[in-house]
C-alpha cells in the first residue's frame, strides 16, 4: 500500500481512537460515553488491520460491541439522567447557543453583555412592532417566537391593545409557576425554565379580577380557564396581590421546602403538599450563623444545611460561598464579585446583575466549574486526575521513543488468519476444553439450583424457618398450589401459565388463601429489615434478598427490634 | 474501478433483495392473495416514502436520529459483501468471511439502537433496550448455528463453505443448525414474530416512531435488505450456494434464496406476535441449549460422515 | 517516506493509557470507571499486537495471547457489573464516592 496513505489511515485511526476515548471522559451522558467508547474500539481494530492482525479485529469489533451493549443496559439501571437530558433540556431553555443534543460541555459562563441570544427587550414598552401572544396578551416579546404559557407563534401586536399588567409601571419579572423568583429583567425561571412575565401588581381598576384556586398569581378580567393548569377561575377575593412582598398576613409554606412562599394555601409546587401558615419573622431564607451551607449549582434559592441532592434538579449540594444571595431573588446586588480566577483558561467574570436574565445562572467560575464537572459525572479531582495521566502518557511516550527496539524487518509468514486458528486447534486446545467444562459446570449448576422450587436463604441467626417452608411441592400438603408471582390471587393446582400475564406458575408458599386473616398465614419478612412483612414471598424492597418465613410471633417482637438491628450492623 | 463496480453491485442486490422480501412478505400475507398488488406495492410504497416529508421530533438527538438509518444501511450492505453469486461474483472473500458476517450484525443492532435512543421518546427508548437484549440474546445461537457448517467444511471462507457442499448439503445432515439459523435470522432482523422493538401496534413504532419520509424508506430498505442477505447466507452455508445443474450460479443463487425466504415467511404467518419475556425465554432457555447441543452432533457427524478432522 | 514503523503505534497506545488512567482516577461513575479500565486494556492490547508485527511477526502466539487477553477483558467486565450492580442495590446509587464505609 502506498505509504502515504498507511501513515494517513494511521493517523486518522488512532486519532479517531484517541479523540473518542478523551470524549468518553467528558460527555455528559451515558449513552453517548459508551457510542464514543465503541467507537474507539472500532478505530482500534482499524488499526489492527493495518498490522495484519484481521483475527484479532473481528474478535475486538465483536467482543466490544457487544459490551458496551451490556453497559447500556446496565447504565439506564444506575443514572439518573443517562442520556443527559437534563443537561440539554436546561441548555434549549435557556437559550444557550451550541448544539445542544451532542452536548459534550457546558459553555463557560459569559458577561452578561456578551450572551446574544438571550432576549432582553431593551425597554418593556409596548412598541409598534413588540409581538404578543393572541391568547395571552400580557406577554409582549421584542420579536417572533413562542408565548411561554400556551406555545402558540407571537404575532404582531397593535400598538392600541394594552396588555392586562403595565410592564412600564413594573420592572419585576415573575414566573407563572414560582412566583417567589422574582427578577428585573426576563428571562427563564431558574426552577422550571419558563420565560419570566411581568408581575401583575395590581388588579384591574374595575371588574372583578378572576384568580386560579392553584395558581394565585393568575389574574384575568373575565372567567376562563387556568393557562398553566387548566382549572376554572373563580373570582379574586379582594386579596393582597401575590406579586407583592408577604409583609402582611400569612404567608404559606411548604414544610418540604421552605423557600416556596406563598400568600395563601395550596400546593407546594414542588413536591405538592398542602402550604402551612408560618410566622412572619422567621426568615426561611436567611441561612443559619453557624455551619457549612449546602447549595444546588443551578438553583442557588436552595440551601441546606448539610450534604444531599437539589429537590429540583436532583444533583449533589455544594458548599455556597460565602455571598451567594439567599432564595428571595431580589436584587440584593451581592452577586459575586469573585475575582478568584481558577487557572482553566477562563477570565475571572464579575456579574453585578442578575445572571438569570443573560441565560446563565448567577454562578461563580468556580461554581461553574464545579457544576461543568458534575455534569461530566468527574468527581472535583479531574484536573489531578489529568495531569497523572498526561505524565503517565508523556513517560510512556518517552520510553517508547527512545528505546532502541530489535525491529525485524519481514512480513508475518503465511496468513495469519489460518495460522492462528491452527494454534488454537493444536496448542491451545485445551484452554477450549477448560473453557468448555467451566461452562458446563455453570450450566448445571443453574440448572440443578434453579428449579422452580424456593430458596429458604434465612441464616440460622434468624428465627427458623418453620417446617413448611421447606421447598418440596410434593409434600405441601393436600397438592401444591401453584400461583404467579405477578398476581398472587391466581391460584391453581397444578404448574401453567398464568391468565393474566402468561407467565409461568411457581409454587405458592403459604398454603391458606390470601383472604384469610394475616393472624394465621405465614408471614415473609426480610432477615435484614424485619419491618417489612409480607404474605406472600418475593424480594425484600429494600435490600432484594428473599422474604423467608418467620413464626407467627407478636408484632411487639418485631417492632422492638430496633432498626439498626440491635445494635450491630 | 473494480471496487465501485462491487459497491454498486452490493447496493443493488440489497435494494433488489429488499424489494424481493417486501414483494414476498405481501404475497404470503394472510388475506386473498393479489400478485399484482404485491408486485408493485414496494415500488409504490418506497415513491411514497420518498415523496413524505421528513420530519425531526424537536427535541431529538440530531447526531443519533440522523446517522441511525445510514449506518445501518451501511452495515447491511457490508453483510452483502461476503455474499457469493457465483463463483467469482464475490465482493469480499476474507479468510474468516462468516465470522466476519456474524460480527456485522453488532453495529447494525447498535444503529437500530441509536435510531430508537436518538428519537428521545419513551416508546423509542423501550425500543432501544429491548433490540439490545434482542443482539444479545440471538448472537449467539446464531454464531453457533454458523458453525455447524464452518466445522463441516473446515474453514470460515464463503467459497470454501460452498465448495464443500458439492456432495451434501448441509441441511441435510444439520436440520438443528438450520432450524436454529432461521430463527435466530428472524430475531436479528426484526420480523414477525419477532418485531416487537419496532412494532406499530404494540410501542407506537418503537425504534422507527418517529422516522419518516426518506429516513423510513432508507430503514426499511436496511430491515428488509438485511433479512434477504441472511437468507441468501442461509442459502450459501445450507443449501449448496450456487450449485446447481442447468442454470447459470447466479439464477440458482436467486432462485434458492427466494424459496428459502419464501418457506421462512410463510411459517412465520401462523405464529403470533411474541412478547418480549417469552423471546427472551425462548433465546436462553431453549435456542442456547439446542445450540450447545447442535455443535457437539456435527462435531460427531462431521467425524462420522466427513471421515477424520477435517 | 518510510511507511509507518512501530513508534506511532507505541504512541497511540501511550495516549490511550493516559486517558484510561485520567478515566480511571476522576470518575465518579462505577461504569465508567470500568469503561476506563477497558480503554486501558485495549491500548494494552495495541500496544501487544504492535510489537508483534514488528519485532517477532513469525510467533503467531501473541495473537493467541491478545486473544485471551479480550476475553479477560469481557470477563472482568462482567464480574465488575455484578458488583456495581449489587452496591447499588444496597445504596441506591453508582457513585463511589459513597462506598467510602470504612475510611473514618
Amino acid at each position: 500500500m502506498n505509504e502515504f496513505i498507511a501513515w494517513a489511515l494511521v493517523a486518522a485511526l488512532g486519532g479517531i481512537a484517541v479523540w473518542a476515548a478523551a470524549g468518553m471522559l467528558v460527555t455528559m451522558s451515558m449513552y453517548r460515553a459508551g457510542l464514543a467508547l465503541m467507537t474507539s474500539f472500532i478505530a482500534l481494530a482499524g488499526l489492527f488491520v493495518l498490522l495484519d492482525a484481521d483475527l484479532l479485529a473481528a474478535i475486538q469489533v465483536m467482543m466490544n460491541v457487544g459490551g458496551m451493549m451490556v453497559m447500556m443496559l446496565f447504565m439506564v439501571m444506575f443514572m439518573l439522567d443517562p442520556g443527559g437530558e437534563m443537561m440539554w433540556d436546561m441548555k434549549r431553555k435557556m437559550h444557550l447557543p451550541g448544539p445542544g443534543a451532542f452536548s459534550m460541555s457546558m459553555p463557560p459562563p459569559l458577561p452578561p453583555d456578551a450572551q446574544a441570544p438571550a432576549p432582553r427587550p431593551a425597554a418593556p414598552a409596548p412598541a409598534a412592532h413588540s409581538w404578543t401572544c393572541p391568547m395571552h396578551p400580557e406577554i409582549r416579546r421584542d420579536g417572533p417566537g413562542q408565548c411561554p404559557l400556551c406555545g402558540m407563534d407571537l404575532v404582531p401586536a397593535e400598538a392600541d391593545a394594552p396588555p392586562v399588567t403595565a410592564p412600564a409601571t413594573v420592572a419585576v419579572y415573575t414566573c407563572p409557576m414560582h412566583p417567589e423568583i422574582r427578577r428585573d429583567q426576563p428571562g427563564p425561571c431558574p426552577l422550571c425554565g419558563m420565560d419570566l412575565v411581568p408581575a401583575a401588581t395590581d388588579t384591574a381598576a374595575t371588574g372583578t379580577v378572576y384568580t386560579c384556586p392553584m395558581h394565585p398569581e393568575i389574574r384575568r378580567d373575565g372567567p376562563g380557564p387556568c393557562p398553566l393548569c387548566g382549572m376554572d377561575l373563580v373570582p379574586a377575593e379582594a386579596a393582597a396581590p401575590p406579586a407583592t412582598a408577604p409583609a402582611t398576613g400569612t404567608v404559606y409554606t411548604c414544610p418540604m421546602h421552605p423557600e416556596i412562599r406563598r400568600d395563601g394555601p395550596g400546593q407546594c409546587p414542588l413536591c405538592g403538599m398542602d402550604l402551612v401558615p408560618v410566622e412572619v419573622e422567621a426568615a426561611p431564607e436567611t441561612p443559619p450563623a453557624t455551619g457549612t451551607i449546602y447549595t444546588c449549582p443551578m438553583h442557588p434559592e436552595i440551601r441546606r444545611d448539610g450534604l444531599g441532592q437539589c429537590p429540583l434538579c436532583g444533583m449533589d449540594l455544594v458548599p455556597a460561598e460565602a455571598d451567594v444571595p439567599p432564595a428571595s431573588g431580589k436584587d440584593t446586588g451581592a452577586h459575586s464579585t469573585h475575582a478568584m480566577a481558577k487557572p482553566t483558561g477562563r477570565t475571572a467574570v464579575a456579574y453585578t446583575g442578575h445572571a438569570a436574565a443573560t441565560g446563565h445562572t448567577g454562578l461563580t467560575p468556580r461554581q461553574n466549574y464545579v457544576m461543568m464537572v458534575d455534569m461530566a459525572m468527574s468527581t472535583a479531582q479531574l484536573p489531578w486526575a489529568l495531569v497523572l495521566g498526561a505524565a503517565s502518557a508523556l513517560a510512556l511516550g518517552l520510553l517508547v521513543w527512545i528505546t532502541p527496539w530489535p525491529l525485524a524487518t519481514i512480513a508475518p509468514p503465511g496468513d495469519a488468519t489460518s495460522a492462528v486458528g491452527e494454534l488454537l486447534l493444536s496448542r491451545y486446545m485445551i484452554g477450549f476444553e477448560g473453557a468448555a467444562f467451566l461452562i458446563l459446570a455453570g450450566i448445571v449448576g443453574a440448572v440443578i439450583f434453579g428449579l422452580p422450587v424456593a430458596r429458604p436463604s434465612a441464616p440460622p441467626s434468624v428465627a427458623p424457618p418453620p417446617a413448611q417452608a421447606v421447598p418440596i411441592p410434593a409434600t405441601a400438603g393436600a397438592g401444591a398450589v401453584y400461583t404467579c408471582p405477578m398476581h398472587p390471587e391466581i391460584r391453581r393446582d397444578g404448574p401453567g401459565q398464568c391468565p393474566l400475564c402468561g407467565m409461568d406458575l411457581v409454587p405458592a408458599e403459604a398454603a391458606p388463601a390470601p383472604a384469610t386473616a394475616r393472624t394465621t398465614a405465614t408471614v415473609y419478612t426480610c432477615p435484614m429489615h424485619p419491618e417489612i412483612r409480607r404474605d406472600d414471598p418475593g424480594q425484600c424492597p429494600i435490600c432484594g434478598m428473599d422474604l423467608v418465613p418467620e413464626e407467627a410471633t407478636p408484632p411487639a417482637a418485631v417492632v422492638a427490634d430496633p432498626p439498626n438491628h440491635g445494635g450491630h450492623l | 474501478m473494480n471496487n465501485l463496480l462491487i459497491v454498486l453491485g452490493v447496493l443493488g442486490g440489497l435494494l433488489a433483495g429488499a424489494y424481493g422480501v417486501a414483494a414476498l412478505q405481501r404475497l404470503l400475507d394472510l388475506g386473498p392473495r393479489r400478485v399484482g398488488t404485491a408486485l408493485v406495492l414496494p415500488l409504490t410504497t418506497a415513491f411514497s416514502l420518498l415523496r413524505q416529508t421528513d420530519l425531526t421530533p424537536r427535541a431529538a438527538d440530531g447526531w443519533l436520529f440522523h446517522s441511525a438509518p445510514l449506518v445501518a444501511l451501511t452495515t447491511a450492505a457490508l453483510a452483502a459483501l461476503v455474499i457469493p453469486l457465483g463463483p467469482d461474483l464475490l465482493g469480499f472473500d476474507p479468510a474468516i468471511g462468516l465470522f466476519y458476517f456474524v460480527i456485522v450484525f453488532g453495529p447494525f443492532i447498535v444503529a437500530v439502537m441509536n435510531a430508537g435512543w436518538g428519537q428521545n421518546s419513551k416508546a423509542g427508548l423501550f425500543g432501544t433496550f429491548r433490540a439490545a437484549a434482542h443482539l444479545l440474546a440471538y448472537e449467539v445461537p446464531f454464531g453457533f448455528a454458523v458453525i455447524g457448517p464452518v466445522m463441516a467444511a473446515g474453514s470460515l471462507q464463503v467459497s470454501r463453505v460452498v465448495v464443500a457442499q458439492s456432495g451434501l448439503w448441509y441441511a441435510v445432515w444439520q436440520p438443528l443448525g438450520l432450524a436454529l439459523y432461521l430463527v435466530s435470522a428472524l430475531f436479528l432482523t426484526f420480523r414477525h414474530p419477532f418485531d416487537i422493538p419496532q412494532a406499530g401496534s404494540e410501542l407506537g413504532g418503537g425504534v422507527l416512531g418517529e422516522y419518516s419520509g426518506p429516513r423510513l424508506l432508507l430503514f426499511r430498505l436496511a430491515l428488509d435488505g438485511l433479512f434477504g442477505v441472511v437468507m441468501a447466507m442461509g442459502v450459501v452455508l445450507f443449501f449448496g450456494g450456487w450449485q446447481g445443474p442447468w442454470l447459470p450460479p447466479a439464477v440458482w443463487m436467486v432462485l434458492k434464496t427466494g424459496a428459502l425466504a419464501a418457506a421462512v415467511l410463510w411459517a412465520t404467518r401462523f405464529v403470533p406476535r411474541l412478547r418480549q419475556d417469552q423471546m427472551l425465554s425462548l433465546a436462553w432457555k431453549v435456542l442456547l441449549p439446542a445450540a450447545l447441543l447442535n455443535v457437539a452432533l456435527v462435531g460427531i457427524l462431521a467425524l462420522v460422515i466427513l471421515g477424520g478432522t477435517p | 517516506m518510510t511507511p509507518p514503523g512501530l513508534v506511532p503505534y507505541l504512541l497511540i497506545g501511550a495516549l490511550l493509557f493516559g486517558i484510561g488512567v485520567a478515566g480511571v482516577l476522576s470518575q465518579r461513575n462505577a461504569l465508567m470507571i470500568l469503561m476506563s479500565v477497558e480503554i486501558i486494556l485495549n491500548a494494552a492490547l495495541l500496544t501487544l499486537i504492535a510489537f508483534w508485527r514488528f519485532v517477532a511477526p513469525a510467533n503467531y502466539d501473541a495473537q493467541v495471547f491478545a486473544i485471551i487477553i479480550v476475553t479477560i477483558g469481557a470477563v472482568e467486565m462482567a464480574a465488575g457489573l455484578g458488583l456495581v450492580l449489587l452496591v447499588f442495590r444496597q445504596r441506591g446509587s453508582s457513585n463511589v464516592d459513597e462506598t467510602s464505609e470504612l475510611k473514618d
